[in-house]
């Protein structure tokens, strides 16, 4: 997580003792608000289909899929208002209350296909359940405590998202519709894990607050979905990062 | 006089799950119950992190406990513990059973 908002204007921490280092607490409020934003854009954006999905079960899905991704950003938030930091990003509801996101880029606009749902359902959703897994055996109870939960209520998602990948990946027409929406997200997924050695995560790792780096994270996640992908005659075949565009604060590519 | 978990206890059977008649005790939804003078303390999981009924089944808590002779306090503790169809009491899964929920 990044780092890079160096001039840390710390309140007193009355009762705060997970970390007193500035690099690591830093990269923790990074961390929180960017799986927060995250979380709540991706159900945000789920929620624009339950009326343009393929099927009544489809719409029944999504509400609940959401539902439960709206639920994770709103555990999440908190934690920032306990954070002894001076101007932690606030929560958002409608997502309209800050200007500055913390999400992928791909989660900005509502998306134009169906095929865009099922290629966030099989890349982002599991992207950010790597992240929790990460965080399991956290030292920072209150995060632990909510990342342990998340990877349970991520089953049902991940059932959903390889059913409607093989119906979507079953005609030539939308196998290659799908592979174009995955050639758009997968790139900023893989960067959204953060390039190796970054030192907000080497810190936070140091002081056992996260368990992977961000390498150990991008591999967990390529060998999470690329069986599902290639089971489907789809590809994940990727060019260089775009580096150049990455935002490390916000965690997205420009 | 002080009041006892088992007068919490019986306050909160009658706070019903906003879904099914089944109280909150027999849903699994109470993790940890304690008495500290005035103040009761309750640590409540939720069925999903996303449930819509969050804030209405804390309020039903909240006034069951403090309509308890001795409580004036109550703090709720979310606690994100994992919730699943195990933790229904036997009580909760015969409710649900007459009721067609399987």
């Amino acid at each position: 997580m990044s780092s890079s908002e160096s001039s840390l204007d710390r309140v007193v921490p009355a009762d705060w003792s997970v970390t007193d280092d500035d690099e690591a607490l830093a990269a923790l409020v990074n961390l929180v608000v960017v799986l927060a934003d995250n979380k709540f854009f991706l159900g945000r954006r789920f929620s624009e289909w339950l009326a343009g999905g393929p099927s009544l079960e489809s719409a029944v899905a999504l509400a609940a899929i959401s539902q439960e991704e709206l639920g994770h950003a709103r555990a999440l938030y908190p934690l920032l208002e306990e954070m002894p930091l001076v101007d932690t990003p606030g929560p958002l509801q409608r997502g309209a209350e800050r200007e500055r996101k913390y999400c992928l880029s791909c989660l900005d606009e509502p998306w134009e296909w169906w095929a865009d749902v099922v290629a966030a359902l099989i890349l982002v959703d599991p992207a950010l359940t790597i992240l929790f897994r990460a965080l399991e055996d956290s030292r920072y109870d209150d995060l632990r405590q909510r990342a342990a939960r998340v990877p349970s209520e991520e089953v049902f998602h991940r059932k959903y998202a390889e059913g409607r990948l093989r119906d979507l990946a079953r005609t030539d027409q939308g196998r290659e519709t799908l592979q174009r929406r995955i050639d758009w997200m997968l790139p900023e997924v893989l960067m959204w894990f953060g390039p190796s050695g970054e030192p907000g995560v080497a810190a936070l790792k140091t002081q056992g607050l996260i368990m992977l780096d961000n390498d150990e994270m991008r591999d967990a996640f390529q060998k999470d979905v690329a069986s599902i992908l290639e089971e489907n005659g789809l590809r994940a075949e990727l060019g260089e990062l775009p580096w150049e565009r990455w935002n490390s604060l916000q965690r997205r590519v420009e | 006089m002080n009041a006892t978990i088992e007068d919490l206890e019986a306050a909160l059977r009658s706070v019903q799950d906003p879904e099914y008649p089944v109280s909150v005790l027999d849903m699994g939804l109470i993790r940890g119950l304690a008495v500290e003078g005035d103040t009761a303390q309750v640590r409540l999981t939720y069925t999903s992190m996303g449930c819509p009924c969050k804030e209405m089944i804390a309020d039903d808590v909240r006034d069951a406990l403090l309509a308890v002779e001795g409580i004036e306090q109550v703090e709720l503790h979310e606690v994100f513990e994992p919730w699943t169809h195990r933790d229904l009491s036997r009580r909760a899964r015969r409710t649900l059973t007459e009721l067609g929920v399987t």
